[in-house]
């Protein structure tokens, strides 16, 4: 008996042994068979035929948002919605939250269907359309909107599908939710103590100083600890000095002589300013987010540069009678950029390209940027579409208007994370963060970005 | 004879099995792909030799990471256990309440990191409101009371404190147990001859207890450099660049910190440095502590 038990224990080792090797075997079989694939479908674009009635179809969706967000309640009304439209098709959607690319990696990477994603444009153009497993949506663009009034490609406020497409042009990316740049304020604060709102550099520091001498609330508060809120202040500037295309133009430069353009430098000098005059709250260099932020809502401190996702993120903290205000950065006297040159912050969507529900995928997406689902969304964030005749949110009236005149859209951080994603993480944003809370002077700033973007060429 | 081996084999398969698949299948694939360039998202990556690794030698991030990685090992290690020693010392003491003691010294252990992370960061050295300023500011010591402390030049120092104030519990237990186990009568006997507490630490405790100690520090050792959670979290949306440790950089260099930098092929490498630096930091601390057993 115990000789059978023990041949027993043996058998089941030696399958599981086997079954687990047959495992790893397995997957690197596979692997030609989805090169094959994927380079098959390498060309792939949307079809723009109508979608199979009746056919039952799922829809995989991962999306960046989390459950809880008005984001996922909106993505979920549309998907209930859409079902009573097309009950054959069934739209699986999966919550991941921000890092949602990391995820899909690793998914895909196992062997699991993912048909769409949404998340921040800039990153699916340095993912998806940088690698060339993204669907390519011109044909679909092209054809008639959810309605049949008008090509899709009409419904979206012009630049906004170019400005992620790919470098041949093509555009993958449908980008939904639009967020811009600017200052935050409390309109009743500023209405109690006779503060207008400024439209030039100089009217914002004489602001700043009124402020500073005339109450007992700091003018800007910054959550200085987050290198990528520090430098919404250089990109600002620098479109306001010189227009956009020039940070990633240095970057680009593999001399890094392109850094010893004398707008860098003023760039720095005019942040520095911030701080020696004490306009930016005293501490902010150790800020944890989101402490500085917090400072807006108490009424501490009178303004933030920020994303104008800020009103949405702050509405449960602020109290019943804060006003939300926003305005555009203002314009630099001999600086070539406009009061209206705005940020243009995109999240969208994008299908991959072995997909095998494209057709679905088109009309889903149609449905979804109908001018009154959409509205749907900017009710519920806070936050502007791409999609014509949609409104602007309350909130960011001030930043909603000055995006909507404006002839110059540009991308957050002027293009260099979707560009050179590693350069703008460990050469830009480390040596501008250093520079802005002034642990380094403008000149040290200058050399060092040169050098190292000399060395960051010749490491590539 | 034969037999008890086919059974030892046997009881030993299925974790050997886990082991095989689950840490060295991962850590051969890891150092192959190191070997490439490769994003994650196709399956065909490009084979680049040693650039990655030499890569790493002039890249100044990863170089900061490996100081920041070393720092919290040793200033880390050093804080760690010296406070675990002296309260072991005080604890065995015959002090009363050692239990309700302990059980504080090890309570920050058991609380999650990410915890820590927005309650010191928010909460203790908030540069306005923070409770650590407005300490100093009580007792008028205004150059503190200014101070910040999470600023880039000093919250790797700052969170260094946490780490060592969440950690010293844990190796207290461990140290604890080993002191334990060493006879009352050594240090009777001690007394009797005259010898002074710091005498006795020396020449009974330490030599007795060097066997725990050893294990300690190697796992302290491989928890400091693999270290992320409290480290990641501690920045709220984004963890300071000034605390980024190996496990942080070879993260964000695979796979993005919602940017699209996603090169698997050189965090592989950096995880392959990874590796090695705690093979290297175990075999140095067996080096360094011999092993003398002590019979008593």
């Amino acid at each position: 008996m115990k000789k059978i038990l023990l041949w027993l224990l043996v058998l089941t080792m030696c399958i599981s042994m086997v079954a687990s090797f047959s495992l790893v075997g397995c997957k690197e079989k596979a692997a030609p068979a989805e090169e094959e694939a994927v380079e098959a479908a390498e060309e792939e674009v949307a079809p723009t035929e109508e979608a199979a009635v009746g056919e039952p179809k799922t829809i995989v969706y991962w999306s960046l948002w989390n459950e809880q967000e008005p984001f996922a309640t909106v993505v979920n009304k549309w998907i209930e919605d859409y079902k009573k439209v097309k009950p054959e098709i069934t739209i699986e959607v999966v919550y991941v939250g921000r890092e949602v690319m990391t995820k899909i990696m690793t998914a895909r990477s196992g062997g699991e269907t993912i048909d769409l994603v949404d998340t921040e444009s800039y990153v699916l153009k340095g993912s998806l359309i940088k690698e060339g497993i993204s669907l390519v949506m011109d044909e679909a663009l092209d054809a008639p909107d959810y309605k049949g009034d008008n090509p899709w490609r009409d419904s979206f406020l012009a630049g906004t599908l170019e400005q992620y497409a790919a470098d041949d042009g093509k555009v993958s990316v449908i980008s939904y939710n639009l967020i811009t740049n600017g200052f935050m304020y409390d309109k009743k604060l500023w209405r109690d103590n006779g503060w207008t709102v400024p439209e030039t550099w100089d009217e914002l520091l004489a602001l700043c100083e009124t402020i500073k001498t005339t109450s007992d609330i700091s003018p800007i508060t910054q959550d200085a600890g987050v290198d990528l809120y520090n430098d919404m202040w250089n990109y600002q500037i620098m479109e306001k000095l010189v227009g956009p295309g020039a940070i990633l133009a240095a970057a680009g430069d593999e001399t890094g002589m392109s850094w010893e353009d004398p707008a860098f430098k003023e760039a720095i000098e005019m942040e520095r300013v911030l701080w020696d005059k004490g306009y930016i709250v005293e501490g902010a260099a150790g800020f944890t987010w989101p402490a500085g932020q917090l400072l807006l809502t108490t009424g501490e401190a009178a303004m933030e540069l920020c994303g104008s996702w800020l009103p949405n993120e702050l509405k449960t903290q602020v109290s019943d009678d804060f006003e939300w205000g926003t305005f555009p950065f203002p314009e630099i006297a001999g600086g070539v950029g406009k009061i209206t040159d705005m940020e243009s912050y995109l999240i969208g969507w994008a299908a991959f390209n072995d997909t095998k529900v494209g057709p679905e995928i088109v009309d889903f997406l149609k449905f979804c940027t109908t001018p009154e689902n959409q509205q749907m969304l900017v009710d519920e964030s806070w936050n502007m579409s791409t999609i014509l005749g949609t409104n602007i949110p309350p909130a960011i009236q001030g930043l909603g208007e000055a995006l909507l005149d404006s002839e110059t859209l540009f991308s957050p951080h002027d293009g260099l994370p979707e560009a050179y994603p590693d350069y703008y993480k460990n050469v830009y944003l480390k040596n501008h963060h250093i520079a802005f809370i002034g642990d380094i002077t403008p000149d040290e700033y200058i050399e060092v970005m040169k050098k190292e973007t000399i060395e960051y060429w010749e490491n590539q | 004879m034969k037999r008890r081996r086919y059974i030892a084999w046997i009881f030993l398969a299925p974790s050997l099995i886990m082991y095989l698949y689950f840490f060295v299948y991962p850590t051969i694939e890891a150092i192959i792909l190191s070997f490439y360039k490769a994003s994650g998202f196709t399956q065909n990556p490009e084979f680049v030799g040693f650039k990655n690794f030499s890569k790493l030698i002039s890249d100044d991030s990863f170089l900061a990471a490996l100081k920041n990685t070393l720092l919290l090992l040793v200033i880390g290690g050093i804080g760690i256990f010296l406070i675990a020693f002296i309260f072991s010392l005080l604890l065995g003491s015959g002090i009363k309440g050692k239990k309700v003691y302990r059980t504080i010294i090890f309570f920050p252990f058991i609380i999650a990191p990410v915890v820590h992370s927005i309650y010191w960061g928010l909460l203790v050295y908030n540069p306005r409101k923070g409770m650590l300023n407005q300490f100093f500011k009580l007792l008028h010591i205004e150059a503190l009371a200014k101070f910040t402390f999470t600023e880039p030049k000093y919250v790797l120092w700052s969170v260094i404190f946490i780490v060592i104030w969440v950690s010293v519990g844990f190796y207290l237990i461990l140290l604890m147990a080993g002191i334990e186990r060493i006879p009352p009568y050594l240090y009777e006997a001690a007394r009797i001859e005259g010898a002074t507490e710091l005498r006795m630490f020396f020449n009974i405790t330490l030599p007795l207890v060097k066997e725990v100690l050893v294990i300690a520090i190697i796992f302290w050792g491989i928890n400091a450099v693999k270290m992320f959670d409290l480290l990641y979290a501690f920045g709220g949306i984004l963890p300071p660049r000034a605390l980024w440790t190996n496990a942080i950089y070879l993260y964000i260099m695979g796979f993005g910190k919602r940017d699209p930098i996603f090169q698997l092929g050189y965090a592989s490498a950096i995880g392959v440095v990874t590796l090695l630096l705690v093979i290297v930091i175990s075999f140095i601390i067996r080096k360094l502590i011999r092993r003398e057993i002590y019979e008593y």
